[in-house]
């Protein structure tokens, strides 16, 4: 049985102008220890996949309008309020993107660290905080006997990052959120960071769900990929499978932005268009109008389908094309 | 150290304000028509003459200035002309314990009403419960205190027979003057605190809290509320000095014979000591409150503590 096991989650914000359909129909698992990656453009529904698993979206305006959530095998959705406070912090912990504005300004450090513990453990005061002086150690604050004390502002951005790991992981959950870790912080710090949640991963066991919009991330830490376009998945693979042999037209795409992989000299690829408008959804497929194929894409919602063994994509016969010539085109355009 | 560096400078400041204040007020008091002798029954020339040689009026103004100055330095704030036979001190010895009471009494109501309505409204934000508390805080700015003071006095006072409805016998006496300035500077209180939360309660840190697994009694009061009563905090100096001084209205719908009372008179009286002394004794308050507000902010806030340092 897996970890945690989503099926056909939808969620949706009531708002005044209409609908935003952020999440629609998105399904995925993951095993204990594992680690999936979730990629996209910003405002494809990544983070509210996530919250609303956890009841972190403001509702209203927001709605969970279907789905299910099983998480070790209790449906997370079905929860309510004071069951999901159990789960929050305990056995789900979750870091954020910017961690200058994630961490209480008015609070010592000490105790927004022992906060998890205490809430959720029947650990003391003493023990809590000697647990919180050996997190900070473990994520790599020198001197946490004195830092303990100090307040947020005292700290640089990759040191409040390692602080909020070390709060996230003090009670050893069994599903880390991450989203978009890294994003805030500089190129340096980023692999640094990334370093020692792979590291804390592995000492604790921890399953971890990445969100992020670079692809370069997910390469370097994930086991499987999930890319998301518009509220939907629109792949889902094995990471190296995913690299080698990306199936969807977006995929590619994404994977051609990646600088690093670019040819030096020429100008950067990046997917032309915008992502579709939430609120009015085309009925078809929906990446149809900004894919390099134009013909051919289906006018009703394309199946997310098994294409190969493990290996799963919207199946629209446009987007899945891939012929030798625009295969390159796509990636060096 | 520096704590102590920040105290001293801050003293000398004040001092200084205080210095110009007492200037300001003593030749506005003088350049107003009129005088303390010029009454309705008139007075013959001779005798207002001598009157005021008497009190040192026919010196020149800097003269006189120079001699309230050096009367102040040794603590002698003089004797006032429409309270016969009473020192400037003992009319504001009199007056302050009934305002002090009065304004410390509102503060206290307006707290205990504004701080809890206005959590409760941000934390209920867009319902029913919000919508009905920042009504009854817009109610409670709108009408002036002349009106509600008479109704509570009638309610309280002679419907319900709790409280006298005027007059300063017994010690509940504070309670209904209080309440009239604490329901209006509550309802103003309400809104600020309202303000404060929401702007808090949108912040990252709050999300992070509610995923740590935080009850939502606890984000409110546990990583809410220092920052958002800091709105609230910035309006305890000017609240203060309007509830204490500005408690003239109250204090003559209650028929109390507070400072307020003699502020006025005095002002109308042209009771010239009389002026200078109370706006003294509201300066120092002010200045002291203000100075108070100051360090409580400081120390709410660890991010100005730090830059103090
Ligand atoms: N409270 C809300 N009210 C209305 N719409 C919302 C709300 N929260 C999110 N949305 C919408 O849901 C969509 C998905 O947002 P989400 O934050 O999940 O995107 P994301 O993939 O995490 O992007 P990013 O990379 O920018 O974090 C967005 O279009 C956003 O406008
Ligand atoms: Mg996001």
């Amino acid at each position: 049985m897996p970890l945690l096991d989503v099926k056909d989650l939808k969620v949706h914000f009531h708002t005044r102008e209409g609908i935003v359909r952020a999440v629609d129909g998105v399904s995925f698992s993951l095993e204990k220890g594992g680690t999936l990656g979730i990629v996209g453009e910003s405002g494809s529904g990544k983070s509210v996949t996530c919250y609303s698993l956890l009841g972190l979206i403001p509702m209203p305006p927001g709605r969970i309008e279907g789905g299910t959530a099983h998480f070790d095998g209790t449906d997370l959705l079905q929860l309510g309020e004071s069951g999901l406070r159990k789960v929050r912090g305990k056995r789900i912990s979750m870091i954020f993107q910017d961690p200058m504005t994630c961490l209480n300004p008015f609070l010592k450090i000490k105790d927004q660290l022992i906060e998890p513990l205490l809430l959720h453990t029947d650990t003391n005061k003493t023990d809590a905080l000697k647990e919180a002086i050996k997190a900070l150690g473990d994520v790599g604050i020198r001197d946490p006997e004195k830092t303990v004390h100090a307040y947020p502002h005292e700290f640089s951005g990759g040191m409040r990052q390692r602080v909020m790991i070390a709060m996230a992981l003090i009670t050893k959950p069994e599903l880390l959120i991450a989203d978009e870790p890294t994003t805030a912080l500089d190129v340096t710090i980023q692999k640094q960071v990334l370093d020692l949640i792979k590291d804390r991963q592995k000492a604790l066991g921890t399953a971890v769900i990445f969100i992020t919009h670079d692809l370069a991330v997910v390469s370097e830490v994930c086991d499987h990929v999930n890319v998301m376009y518009a509220g939907r998945f629109v792949e889902s693979a094995p990471t190296d499978v995913l690299f080698k042999s990306p199936a969807h037209a977006y995929t590619r795409a994404l994977q051609a932005s990646i600088p690093a992989l670019q040819e030096k000299g020429k100008p950067l690829y990046t997917i032309p268009g915008a992502p579709p408008n939430l609120l009015a959804l085309p009925k078809g497929c929906t990446f149809a109008p900004r894919a390099a194929v134009k013909d051919g894409h289906l006018d009703t919602q394309p199946p997310f389908a098994e294409i190969k063994p493990g290996h799963f994509a919207q199946n629209c016969p446009a987007c899945l094309k891939i012929s030798e010539p625009q295969m390159s085109k796509d990636l060096i355009l | 150290m520096d704590q102590t560096r920040y105290i001293l400078s801050r003293l000398g400041q004040s001092l200084l304000a205080l210095f110009c204040i007492i200037t300001i007020t003593f030749f506005i008091a003088r350049l107003a028509p009129g005088g303390p002798f010029n009454d309705d029954k008139a007075v013959p020339a001779h005798i207002q003459a001598k009157m005021e040689a008497y009190y040192g009026l026919d010196k020149p103004l800097p003269v006189q200035y120079i001699k309230y100055i050096g009367n102040l330095l040794t603590g002698d704030f003089g004797s006032s002309f429409g309270n016969k036979g009473f020192t400037v001190a003992e009319v504001i010895a009199q007056g302050a314990p009934i305002s002090l009471a009065i304004g410390l009494g509102g503060l206290l109501f307006a707290l205990a009403i504004g701080i809890p309505l206005g959590t409760l409204a941000a934390s209920r934000k867009n319902t029913k419960t919000d919508y009905f508390s920042m009504s009854f805080a817009m109610l409670g700015i709108c009408i002036p205190t002349f009106v509600v003071g008479p109704l509570l006095a009638i309610f309280f006072g002679l419907r319900l027979g709790w409280f006298n409805a005027w007059g300063w016998f017994q010690p509940t006496d504070w309670i209904l003057p209080s309440l009239t300035l604490g329901i209006y500077y509550g309802a103003y209180i309400a809104r600020l605190t309202r303000g404060g939360m929401l702007e808090i309660l949108g912040q990252d840190y709050i999300r992070t809290a509610r995923a740590k697994g935080v009850s939502q009694f606890n984000i409110l009061f546990g990583h809410a509320f220092r920052g958002g009563i800091i709105p609230v905090v910035n309006f305890l100096g000017p609240a203060l000095a309007g509830l204490i001084s500005g408690s003239f209205v109250v204090e003559t719908i209650f028929g109390l014979d507070g400072l307020g009372q003699h502020f006025i008179t005095a002002a109308t009286n042209r009771d010239y000591p009389l002026i200078l002394g109370t706006v003294f004794f509201y300066a120092v308050l002010i200045i002291t409150v203000n100075f108070l507000v100051d360090l409580l902010q400081v120390w709410l806030n660890p991010r100005l503590r730090a830059a103090r340092a």
